[in-house]
């Protein structure tokens, strides 16, 4: 009696939480696999090779000596600052551009809202080498580039754009042609998330807000905007995301070039994997890129969350 | 319980870091998730014993497995189309031999996925690459010298110079087959429409540059050239003035010389000039290409490769050599194909895989006209005989300087040319942008 009052109930509860969860594990179980094969190894190792020397045959430990030296490379740096311009304001632009927009196409007709949502999603759907092949001829420096057609209509001199160093606002005029090139791509999710969010929105908070005299900037400003609060952080945060990891816009476009101009954290890191081979270095810079993101991902989350009441 | 998880987040990842600042013994050698290599094949040890060199090739009957940069299955391709015959024609030569050929992206991803498989011992019997990259592989051990598998004959018919160019730490690494030296290319129709008469192979710098800006007019520019990385095109022009990117034993960095200085000037002389694209500095290789083959380039830089694409387009081109700087002789730069072998513990099989090489980097000319895309490294073999295009890079191939062999030599391409760029752009002048290559480059010396 004692013996089986040692192991019955153990087993007794792992039959029961069978019992209980067994059917929900199964059928996380394939997702779970795939994601720990996928993702989760993949990113374990190259958490582990970051502290690593990468041979073809073999690696060796040596500890925190990829950080210390991406750390105190220049081009890391720049890369770095390149990366933060392009960010900020291509978030900041996309965010805008993505509300005004959603807020536009929301009073339209239905099928006239549908067929705006469906031309907005386009960019999320086509190739991102297209669209960036189809920018870097649109931004050709030659004078047959439409951008300097545009600009000879009015008698300005073609510009280098995305072949041109030369410093242009606190970076250059390459990154700045690059950025340009990404906020006037119409921000496809942010537009869909944006116009099922203003969908959730009581119609009755406009009535008492046009009772009480307000016009559209002031409904805008006072309704639209707090109550998208939640939709705003997510998007944020996605579109910070996919900031940091703006590559085949890079890649595309610039090849990082002019000198270090456009080069990016992500086009660094590919740079340092397939380039060099030195896929410790990579592995850290990726991981250094991790942090950044999370941590702006954490301050934004901060900023940004709040309760929102209907 | 989320309190809890949220907190031990931060714990662990301090964890990891302070552990992995304790660095380990210099001999905690790891190996790769998924490798099965013996310790001892650790970077700067010994690599997997290799193939004797009494293992005869004749005697092996089994698969084979032959990796391609830029092969697509079923000859859809030209070079594709090569393949598949050399294949027929040694399978048929060779009963029991049964190679298949694996394509992989002529891209720095395809390198990498190159790579990777050399990590183990299931990766390609034998692969074609560029002679740059053998430093990286002899330095890690994963190649299969060929010293032991060169016949005399082989030793004698290999051009000396050509076989150092891939000698590392006093082996040689691959099998030599071919020279692409950069050649300049002259569209005829432009220089005919200029009025401007077709130099010879004598011409000098200072001919080049006064050409270059003849022909530049509405539409046309003089002179484009590559600025990449993974590319020498414009180190053409600082050789032509004696410059060398690394000195003889590859222990100092030189191109920021008064020879590499000058060479650099020139670009940014035409440049300034208007006599290049103002995209230049961000100019694709294939872009300088069709720009050639539309007539909007003059002069181009480029390999023997792009001869085959260039007369299918219909141009009436010349071809010459870099023009004479300073250097007071032709002198031109390029990079060598060759046929690797990588360590493995089958002795049979990588003696196999080195006849495979030996074969494809000679005799196969007998079987498969049309193999060689550019000159060889063999004496008995006359490309141009087959192929006039080709007789003016042949005739360059004296004046080919290689590259440094180098480990390092990606990371010192990938330093060279933004600082060329900006050069180019005017935002430094040629001596910083090259004193500033180097000042990234010196370093990697030191390892």
């Amino acid at each position: 009696m004692t013996t089986t009052n040692m192991t019955n109930p153990p087993e007794g509860r792992i039959r029961r939480f069978w019992r209980q969860n067994g059917a929900g594990y199964l059928f996380v179980a394939p997702s779970l696999f795939f994601f720990g094969v996928f993702i989760f190894f993949p990113l374990a190792w190259s958490f582990l090779l970051s502290f690593q020397d990468f041979g073809f045959r073999g690696s060796e430990w040596i500890g925190l000596d990829n950080y210390i030296s991406v750390l105190a490379n220049p081009i890391f740096h720049q890369s770095v600052f390149n990366t933060v311009i392009y960010s900020v304001f291509t978030v900041g632009v996309w965010v805008l551009v993505a509300m005004v927009l959603a807020t536009l196409i929301h009073p339209l007709p239905g099928r006239v809202r549908t067929f705006f949502r469906a031309a907005y999603y386009l960019p999320a759907v086509t190739s991102a080498v297209f669209i960036a092949l189809v920018w870097k001829w649109m931004l050709n420096a030659n004078p047959w580039g439409v951008f300097n057609y545009l600009l000879s209509l009015v008698g300005v001199e073609s510009l280098g754009w995305v072949s041109d160093p030369s410093p242009f606002l606190g970076s250059s005029v390459a990154l700045w042609s690059v950025i340009l090139s990404s906020v006037l791509t119409i921000p496809a999710v942010g537009v869909v998330l944006y116009s099922a969010a203003l969908a959730n929105i009581p119609r009755e908070l406009y009535e008492a807000a046009e009772s009480e005299g307000a016009g559209a900037w002031q409904k805008f400003r006072f309704i639209t905007v707090p109550l998208l609060k939640p939709v705003t952080l997510y998007v944020a945060i996605i579109y910070t995301i996919a900031a940091f990891e703006v590559f085949e816009r890079v890649y595309v476009m610039t090849g990082g070039g002019p000198g270090y101009a456009t080069h990016t954290i992500v086009y660094l890191i590919w740079r340092t994997a397939f380039r060099f081979t030195d896929y410790g270095a990579a592995s850290a810079q990726a991981f250094l890129l991790f942090i950044v993101i999370a941590t702006i991902s954490v301050i934004q989350f901060r900023a940004l969350r709040g309760e929102v009441e209907y | 319980m989320i309190t809890r998880g949220t907190r031990a987040v931060p714990i662990l990842f301090g964890a990891v870091l302070a552990l992995a600042a304790c660095t380990g013994p210099a001999d905690s050698t790891s190996s790769p998730p998924g490798s099965d290599a013996p310790a001892s094949a650790a970077p700067g040890s010994e690599a997997p014993e290799s193939a004797s060199p009494s293992a005869s090739a004749a005697a092996y009957e089994g698969p084979l497995e032959w990796w391609h940069l830029g092969y697509t299955p079923g000859g859809d391709t030209p070079t594709s189309q090569l393949v598949d015959d050399a294949v027929e024609a040694y399978e048929a030569s060779h009963p029991g031999v049964d190679i298949t050929v694996t394509g992989i992206p002529f891209s720095d991803e395809g390198l990498a996925q190159l790579d990777t498989s050399l990590a183990t011992d299931e990766g390609p019997d034998i692969f074609r690459i560029a002679s740059d990259r053998l430093p990286n592989y002899g330095e890690q051990g994963v190649l299969s010298p060929i010293d032991d598998f060169m016949t005399e004959d082989d030793q004698a018919d290999i051009l000396p110079n050509l076989l150092e160019g891939v000698e590392f730490n006093g082996e040689l690494l691959a099998w030599p087959q071919w020279v692409p030296p950069v050649g300049f290319y002259l569209n005829n129709a432009i220089f005919e429409d200029a009025g401007v008469e077709i130099p010879d192979e004598t011409w000098t710098v200072d001919e080049f540059k006064q050409i270059a800006q003849d022909l530049t007019s509405e539409g046309v520019f003089g002179f484009a050239t590559y600025m990449g990385a993974a590319s020498v095109n414009e180190l053409t022009l600082l050789y032509a003035e004696g410059a060398t990117v690394l000195s003889d034993d590859n222990g100092e960095y030189t191109l920021n010389s008064e020879a590499g200085a000058a060479g650099l000037q020139t670009l940014v002389d035409l440049f300034e000039a208007s006599a290049m694209p103002p995209d230049s500095t961000t100019l694709p290789l294939a872009d300088i290409d069709q720009g050639f083959i539309d007539g909007r380039f003059a002069m181009i830089t480029g390999g023997s490769g792009g001869t085959a694409a260039f007369d299918a387009g219909g141009i009436e081109f010349t071809v010459l050599p870099p023009p004479i700087g300073a250097a007071g002789e032709t002198v031109t730069v390029g990079g060598m194909g060759t046929y690797a072998v990588p360590a493995k513990s089958d002795a049979a099989r990588v003696a196999a895989a080195h006849d495979l090489a030996r074969y494809l980097t000679g005799e196969v000319i007998n079987d498969v006209p049309g193999w060689f895309l550019a000159p060889a490294t063999r004496q008995s073999i006359d490309v141009a005989a087959q192929n006039p295009l080709m007789q003016p890079f042949q005739d360059m191939l004296p004046a080919v300087r290689f590259m440094p062999l180098s480990p390092s030599w990606p990371e010192i391409d990938a330093y060279i040319h933004p600082e060329i760029q900006l050069a180019v752009a005017g935002q430094k002048s040629a001596q910083q942008a090259l004193d500033d290559a180097g000042a990234q480059i010196t370093p990697l010396l030191g390892e």
